[in-house]
């Protein structure tokens, strides 16, 4: 139990971004040395930045790296744009769209060399960041990142006849481990239930329509701008064997690390294992780690013990 | 400690879904679908009312109507139903998903009206999640 009286660190603010023409204010919050490496986080479909408090709030993590969380827009605190008339339209996330507003909020941040981390769709997107923006990121990591995902584009998910609430909070509910503490997967499905209409499923769009890379992973060139494609072993969207497919399809520059005994939403879900692993991918971005990566992470391996084993 | 789908099993299934705090929460009382098992061979009527099991028979009668149904085999409900479930068998949407979108052996088949599963969805899901509290020999 925190303190009474106990103010976090982490800033929330917002900043202005052109994205496709239309200027949109974006919500982001950030904990860390205004000097030092940025550490751009992005969220999963239909949920927004509360996601990444714990690593927010991570010191082992901010005492070197500028941890940034941003809700994309229609997301968490980032209302849609002023101008148009979105009420009118199906909310519809592409690839296209998706990797540009995520470069403009780096750009419109000035943020120097970021590495990019995202989940979900926020992993599916470094295969796209890593493809048309090659040069923008020190380094990529994918969570939960697969070469295609299929299958939940789904009209229940905003229907008239059917409480998108409860849907959009539990059917993410199975993506979890049963060894994750049941008080943060039930905190992460209460995220989920606080999605607008219709945005899960629009971002779902991106997810498993637009993005498809079985036949583009040559495409792809790693050497330059590492990445790291980090899969747990209860995601049944995106397993650690998908991880290696995309790992070894990109080639060069790519790894694959199974992630045991946790789901979909690592950071989320069982943020003291997330927090103990990461250390490890980012020193290897950082140089300061000389070994190579292990080819899997387990709790244990951190002295951590679960909800159940 | 019981044989998964005894009668045994379902009658102790039966007191802890109707004693279940969370099949009580945000009007679930108007859970009012009845479903089927499919459970290896055998069939098993779940019949609903008011957010309780009413009964559970097996095989379903000429007089039962049901919306939907789960089926797989034994070994994948035995899978299921464990304490701590192995990987992509922890969650009917997991399981159904390997299946249905990954064309994989082993998982459930959802059959029916989809749309009234996701019309009853928590209520669903934590129902057959509840077949865990049960504890059955083929827990570890």
């Amino acid at each position: 139990m925190t303190d009474h009286g106990t103010v976090e660190p982490v800033e929330g603010r917002y900043v202005y971004v052109d994205i496709d023409g239309t200027t949109h204010r974006v919500y982001f919050e950030e904990n860390g040395p205004e000097d030092g490496i940025p550490l751009l986080c992005q969220h999963t479909a239909g949920a927004n930045s509360r996601q990444w408090r714990h690593l927010l709030n991570d010191e082992a993590i901010t005492d070197e790296f500028r941890v940034i969380a941003y809700d994309l827009p229609y997301h968490g605190n980032s209302v849609p744009p002023e101008g148009e008339q979105w009420w009118d339209e199906e909310y519809t996330l592409t690839a296209e769209r998706v990797t540009e507003t995520v470069v403009s909020i780096a750009d419109a941040l000035d943020l120097e060399d970021p590495i990019y981390m995202g989940s979900s769709m926020g992993g599916t997107l470094t295969l796209e960041l890593a493809d048309w923006y090659p040069d923008r990121f020190r380094a990529l990591i994918g969570l939960e990142a697969g070469p295609f995902t299929p299958g939940f584009y789904m009209q229940w998910l905003d229907h008239p006849h059917v409480n998108a609430t409860e849907v959009n909070g539990y059917a993410p509910a199975g993506l979890m481990a049963p060894q994750s503490p049941e008080n943060r997967c039930r905190e992460n499905v209460f995220i989920y239930q606080q999605s607008a209409s219709g945005v899960s499923r629009g971002d779902l769009y991106y997810y498993s329509m637009d993005h498809d890379y079985r036949e583009g992973l040559d495409d792809i060139d790693a050497t330059a701008t590492p990445m790291y494609l980090m899969n747990g072993e209860y995601d049944y969207l995106t397993n650690p064997e998908d991880a290696q497919a995309a790992a070894a399809g990109i080639g060069e520059g790519a790894t694959a690390v199974a992630l045991r005994k946790v789901g979909h939403f690592p950071m989320t879900e069982r943020p003291e294992f997330f927090s103990e692993l990461i250390r490890h991918v980012l020193a290897d971005i950082t140089g300061e780690r000389d070994d190579p990566l292990p080819e899997e992470f387990a709790p244990e391996d951190f002295g951590i013990e679960g909800n159940r084993n | 400690m019981t044989a998964l789908a005894s009668d045994d099993f379902w009658t102790e299934y039966q007191a802890v879904v109707n004693d279940d705090d969370e099949m009580r929460q945000h009007g679930r009382d108007d859970f009012d679908t009845n479903f089927m098992l499919g459970i290896g061979q055998q069939r098993f009527f779940v019949e609903m009312q008011n957010g309780r099991v009413q009964d559970v028979r097996s095989p379903p009668g000429f007089d039962d109507a049901w919306d939907f149904g789960i089926l797989g085999p034994r070994e994948a409900w035995e899978k299921f139903t464990r304490e701590v479930p192995p990987p992509h068998h922890n969650d009917v949407v997991a399981s159904v998903y390997r299946s249905a979108v990954r064309q994989e052996e082993g998982y459930f088949q959802l059959v029916g009206n989809f749309k009234t599963v996701f019309q009853n969805f928590r209520s669903v899901q934590r129902a057959l999640n509840l077949m865990r509290e049960v504890p059955t020999e083929g827990d570890e």
